[in-house]
């Protein structure tokens, strides 16, 4: 077995082959596949009611969906979101699409159209080097669960969540809707009236989990809703790393996700949670991400923001113990007039936590980079320190990057800092570059590479590769229109 | 209108700000009470006339500033004099006040203007600076305990390049809002607010950058004290056409047993600048930084009040509105008491 070892913040195996280079940077193409079952429409009671039936849940499920629906259409829609207004809900018609694939272990039990889809995508490779467990989730169905007998000896529990609420009822009960509950915002009490897809996971006491586990989610049409929730219970002084992955076809118009992520950290526990977001440029992405420590455990967010069309996602932790901490890096592209905003939250809400944000983005060809960050610090959270750090890399006269932090000091004896940048491509620099025999294209991808280096190196080596990989297809020809 | 009780609890979602339905039941509570008398007093300056008012800046949104337009006050236009030193007495013994001051500065010579409000109603205000093409001023606000007030302050700067200053102590809930337009030309602010007596300051910031190689910097400093909340807050930004301009939005806080609350904002519309930063922070001084000072003979008041004036002077050029920040800065800080 290949020896585990910390590295840096993100509790990394450092000599495992992760693969996630493997991940196609390209749009995927039309995609087909046969479905199974499709429930169309407006938002309504008895369309979530009919997902609910579909899905034989229990009735208090069913109950939560019908009250988070209730809470939905009385909730007003965020007007700070930028663009808002150009979003429609009512064209998106498929809310719950079942493919007619019957969910397997085994790669070659799936249909060879979608197989197909998951081989381009490298994931069978990537299962079978690298991960302990992964959850293949195709529109609102999980159609590939894998979990290695290494993972299974350990007592862990990885399913989807659909079947979790089935057969682990008083777990998924006490920690479902908990940490982000469906009154947050309208676009949360949307996700609880439909959800559908997702993993829950559950590490016993003690026990570390070497290898990482995935979560990987596709959406295959335009038009379509995918609205997956999970859920990651670490229980006492145990540790995990879980990547969540997600792609989409090339479509010809917009599809929607609002995905949902809940981490409960127990005492002394440390959960990584790696996001590779991949979506083609029709995607509206909403993704809810967050997190409660308790006393000493450890949360860390990396949240790769590559693709989609429109994105919100800000990872939250709420340091609720002790001596918790928690660390968030993000990275965004926006080029040709894609919206990222992103960010990240944190509450001290008890002594001695610690939180350290990292963002660095770069804007080009139209494209909108914002920074949305909170750093609380709750009355009696003494001794707590956060850093928060930004930065916009702006490639030409079109892009705009905007930032937004919020810092809430309501303890006096805390240690909070926030400090952003914008900064321009320097054309001194570019000059400096050719004149020591670099082509254009190829000072600016030196000078964007520097820019983003200080990530880097915070990220694990394969993810660090496939963002430098990312870059260089993204900006690549950019110093040669420039 | 206290915010006790709302501070409880984790979510990301709650808010710490003034209610702005609080306000409104303020301001009819205080015209119920009548027009506040004894109106405004100069001293080292003239009330040069009294003129409709319809100079409102543009960025004039909030609920609160469209509360002062509909009081619709006259504006008087004071002339600042050749003196340093501008006393404006403004009288609130009870009631409602709604004000607005028009400042003509004369030239470049550094201006201290000191409005010294006087009773405990409530005040909605309008000051606008103008002349002075390389204005250096320094504006201290002082209010005691009272109603919850208003003041809107706003600077246009073309052609010009100023420097400006603002100490402002407050014992009331207090809202002010500050506009400041840069159009090809330079301006640096500092704003220093001292909330006092549990009560709640909140500052809102909109500066906007524009032109040919615009600058604007912007610092505050904000000291709470005895269970007061500072909020320090805004947006800068740069706009869509300017080219190669320069922004700056730092925040400071002390917190002494108080609470602090920051959010400097930054819009960047174009990819055409030379410099766009912010930050925000909160200051604490460690064991090793008062030993070693008083290692060199400083008694631990006299270290605290070193480190904190000088945070007071960070972001100021003119040594002029340094030396003056500095001294009145200290005062403040003794009146209130430090450790040690």
């Amino acid at each position: 077995m290949k020896r585990f070892r910390e590295r840096g913040t993100t509790g990394w195996c450092e000599d495992m082959s992760l693969g996630i280079e493997n991940i196609t940077l390209e749009e995927i193409p039309e995609v087909s596949y046969k479905h199974r079952l499709e429930i169309t429409g407006r938002v309504s009671r008895s369309l979530v009611e009919e997902i609910s039936r579909v899905k034989k849940e229990p009735e208090w499920m069913r109950n939560l969906r019908l009250r988070a629906l209730e809470f939905f259409e009385k909730a007003r829609t965020p007007q700070w979101i930028p663009f808002i207004e150009k979003i429609d809900l009512d064209e998106i018609t498929s809310l719950y699409v079942k493919p007619d694939v019957e969910k397997t272990e085994k790669w070659e039990d799936l249909p060879e159209e979608v197989r197909k889809i998951y081989e381009k995508l490298k994931l069978p490779e990537s299962y079978a080097r690298y991960l302990a467990g992964l959850t293949s989730v195709l529109d609102s169905e999980s159609v590939f669960v894998g979990v290695k007998e290494y993972l299974r000896s350990l007592g862990v529990v990885m399913i989807p969540m659909e079947e979790a609420v089935v057969k682990y009822p008083n777990l998924v009960r006490e920690y479902f809707s908990r940490v982000f509950p469906y009154t947050d915002h309208k676009f949360a009490a949307l996700h609880y009236a439909l959800w559908s897809g997702g993993v829950f996971v559950y590490v016993p006491k003690n026990v570390r989990v070497a290898y990482p586990v995935e979560a990987f989610f596709f959406v295959g049409r335009e038009m379509e809703g995918q609205f997956e929730h999970s859920l990651i219970v670490a229980d006492e002084g145990s540790e995990i790393v879980f990547i969540e992955g997600c792609s989409a076809p090339r479509l010809r118009k917009e599809s929607f996700h609002d995905g949902m992520v809940e981490i409960y950290a127990h005492k002394a526990s440390k959960v990584s949670f790696v996001t590779v977001q991949n979506w083609s440029r029709n995607i509206v992405n909403f993704n809810n991400k967050r997190a409660i420590a308790e006393e000493g455990a450890t949360v860390d967010w990396v949240e790769g923001s590559i693709g989609s069309k429109f994105t919100v996602t800000y990872p939250s932790t709420i340091l609720r113990g002790e001596g918790s901490s928690t660390t968030s890096t993000v990275m965004s592209i926006s080029r040709g007039g894609v919206v990222k905003d992103t960010g990240s939250k944190v509450i001290h809400a008890a002594p001695r936590t610690t939180s350290r944000v990292t963002s660095k983005s770069i804007v080009a060809d139209g494209g909108v980079s914002i920074y949305r960050g909170l750093v609380q610090v709750n009355k009696g959270s003494k001794g707590s320190a956060s850093y928060v750090e930004c930065e916009s890399l702006i490639l030409d006269e079109k892009s705009q990057s905007h930032t937004y932090p919020i810092v809430h000091l309501l303890e006096d004896d805390a240690s909070v800092g926030h400090e952003a940048s914008t900064v321009k491509l320097d054309e001194d620099q570019v000059f400096y570059l050719m004149s020591r025999g670099l082509r254009r294209n190829e000072a600016v991808s030196t000078i964007i590479h520097g820019f983003i280096r200080d990530v880097l190196k915070k990220l694990p080596f394969e993810f660090a590769v496939m963002m430098s990989r990312v870059l260089d297809a993204e900006f690549g020809e950019y110093g040669g229109v420039g | 209108m206290s915010n006790e009780g709302v501070l409880v609890g984790d979510s990301p979602t709650i808010k710490h700000y003034i209610e702005p339905r609080e306000y409104l039941n303020h301001v009819e509570e205080s015209r119920r009470e009548g027009l506040a008398g004894g109106g405004v007093s100069v001293t080292g300056g003239v009330v040069s006339g009294e003129v409709a008012s319809s100079w409102y800046s543009a960025g004039c949104s909030s609920l609160y500033c469209q509360v002062h337009k509909i009081l619709n006050p006259k504006t008087l236009v004071i002339d600042v004099g050749s003196d340093t030193y501008t006393r404006v007495d403004v009288n609130v013994w009870k009631g409602l006040l709604p004000l607005n001051l028009e400042l003509n500065l004369p030239d470049s010579s550094l201006r201290v203007i000191d409005f010294n409000v006087k009773g405990s109603g409530l005040l909605s205000a309008w000051v606008r600076v103008r002349g002075g093409s390389r204005r250096r001023l320094v504006l201290k606000f002082n209010l005691p305990k009272g109603r919850a007030s208003y003041i809107g302050v706003s600077e246009e700067c073309g052609g010009c390049l100023g420097e400006r200053a603002v100490i402002l102590e407050s014992s009331r809930t207090l809202r002010v809002e500050e506009f400041i337009r840069v159009e090809s030309s330079s301006f640096k602010g500092k704003n220093i607010v001292i909330a006092e007596d549990g009560s709640i300051l909140d500052w809102e910031t909109r500066g906007v950058a524009g032109g040919d190689s615009p600058l604007l910097h912007l610092h505050g400093l904000a000291v709470s004290v005895g269970g007061s909340t500072t909020a320090l807050r805004g947006v800068v930004a740069v706009d869509k056409h300017s080219r190669r301009g320069s922004i700056v939005y730092g925040l400071d806080s002390i917190q002494l047993n108080g609470r602090s609350l920051m959010q400097p904002k930054l819009e960047v519309y174009t990819g055409e600048v030379e410099e766009a930063r912010h930050y925000a922070r909160n200051v604490r001084f460690t064991a090793d930084q008062i030993f070693y000072l008083s290692s060199r003979g400083l008694s631990t008041r006299e270290a605290y009040v070193l480190l904190l004036t000088g945070l007071a002077k960070t972001g100021v050029e003119d040594p002029g509105i340094s030396f003056l920040l500095e001294d009145v800065f200290r005062q403040v800080l003794l009146k209130l008491g430090l450790p040690g």
